[in-house]
């Protein structure tokens, strides 16, 4: 069962067995994608829990002409950046927004303030560092292009826009992180 | 300030890099500059290896078991687990401190007729020794 279309039509008949096959081909890139948007392990857990979940109660909605690895791309994204917006909104009404300097649009020296980020347990990794202040729509087109190595007519489709929207996420991303970077890089250096 | 702090090749370079260039390239292209410039250096240092190591990242499975169809249709929280556990070791501590607070031991009958017949020692015999008890 390595073809998509056979695994998918698998999926649609309920094979159990072709569930775990699937599982076992999609979780690295599932978790992969979702971790590296969120930047949180614990969420990673939780929402690759859901994206399989989903794709097991809603697989007659796969269209068959997509790619079945479009439309799983498509459900991590979708659930990392929801789950940002909703972690955003929770932080916006939580007492320690108001008193705390997480606010701060500079790099963060130290990166180890956001406890269960594990990908942050040594400052070392500036990208992440500078991923995380960038907005959800434009660090997942930064993700999906250098982590995944997904062509922008690909990213077009998985974020529901059009190529030329994509590109203007990628060269916004590209801007913000070059200057979130050098600020970084020069505080090395001082 | 240093005047380090304001070179216009470090937006480039970064740039460069993050365009997926090879560091050689963009190093050969800017050799002057780097022999010169620490902060463009840093960068060319260490923005490849930090680009590397998040584009290879690897991010730690779940087990097979937990992302299979449940026969109940909610998903397994690894967090929910956690809470759950949490919030039953905390009802077994309370219930604890409720059935001790509130848990009066069956009366146990020979227990009572020796404590009957002290009452009655004590109260009616005024020679008993009080003391014999307490050895
Ligand atoms: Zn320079």
């Amino acid at each position: 069962m390595t073809d998509d279309r056979q695994l998918a039509e698998a999926l649609r008949q309920k094979d159990e067995k072709a569930f775990s096959i699937f599982v076992t081909r999609f979780q690295p890139m599932v978790a992969r994608v979702i971790f590296k948007i969120t930047g949180d392990m614990n969420d990673t857990n939780d929402l690759t829990q859901d994206v399989f979940l989903t794709v097991w109660e809603q697989v007659e909605d796969f269209r068959g002409e997509a790619a079945l690895t479009t439309w799983v791309y498509q459900l991590a994204t979708n659930k990392a950046l929801n789950h940002l917006k909703w972690e955003k909104r929770r932080q916006f009404f939580s007492l320690s927004y108001w008193g705390s300097d997480t606010k701060n649009t500079s790099l963060p020296k130290s990166l180890n303030d956001a406890p269960g980020r594990l990908i942050r347990e040594d400052d070392s990794n500036a990208i992440t560092a500078a991923l995380d202040q960038l907005p959800g729509q434009q660090k997942a087109a930064f993700v999906l292009s250098k982590s995944e190595g997904l062509s922008n007519p690909e990213i077009a489709t998985i974020l529901g826009l059009s190529v030329s929207a994509v590109e203007s996420l990628n060269f916004r991303a590209k801007q913000n992180l070059t200057r979130l970077l050098k600020t970084y890089y020069q505080s090395k250096t001082t | 300030m240093k005047a380090t702090t304001q070179c216009e090749h470090t937006e480039k370079i970064i740039g460069s890099l993050l365009s997926g260039e090879s560091p050689s390239a963009v190093l050969a292209r800017h050799e002057t500059h780097l022999a010169h410039c620490p902060v463009c250096r840093t960068v060319i240092e260490q923005l490849p290896g930090d680009l590397e190591q998040w584009q290879n990242a690897e991010v730690p499975l779940l087990p097979l078991k937990s992302l299979l169809p449940q026969p109940v249709s909610e998903p397994v929280h690894y967090r929910s687990i956690v809470m759950r556990s949490v919030v039953t070791a905390a009802a077994a501590i309370v219930a604890g401190l409720l059935l001790s607070r509130f848990f009066v031991p069956e009366p146990i009958p020979e227990l009572q007729n020796i404590a009957q017949d002290y009452a009655l020692l004590v109260t009616t015999d005024n020679s008993f020794p009080v003391e014999f008890f307490n050895e």
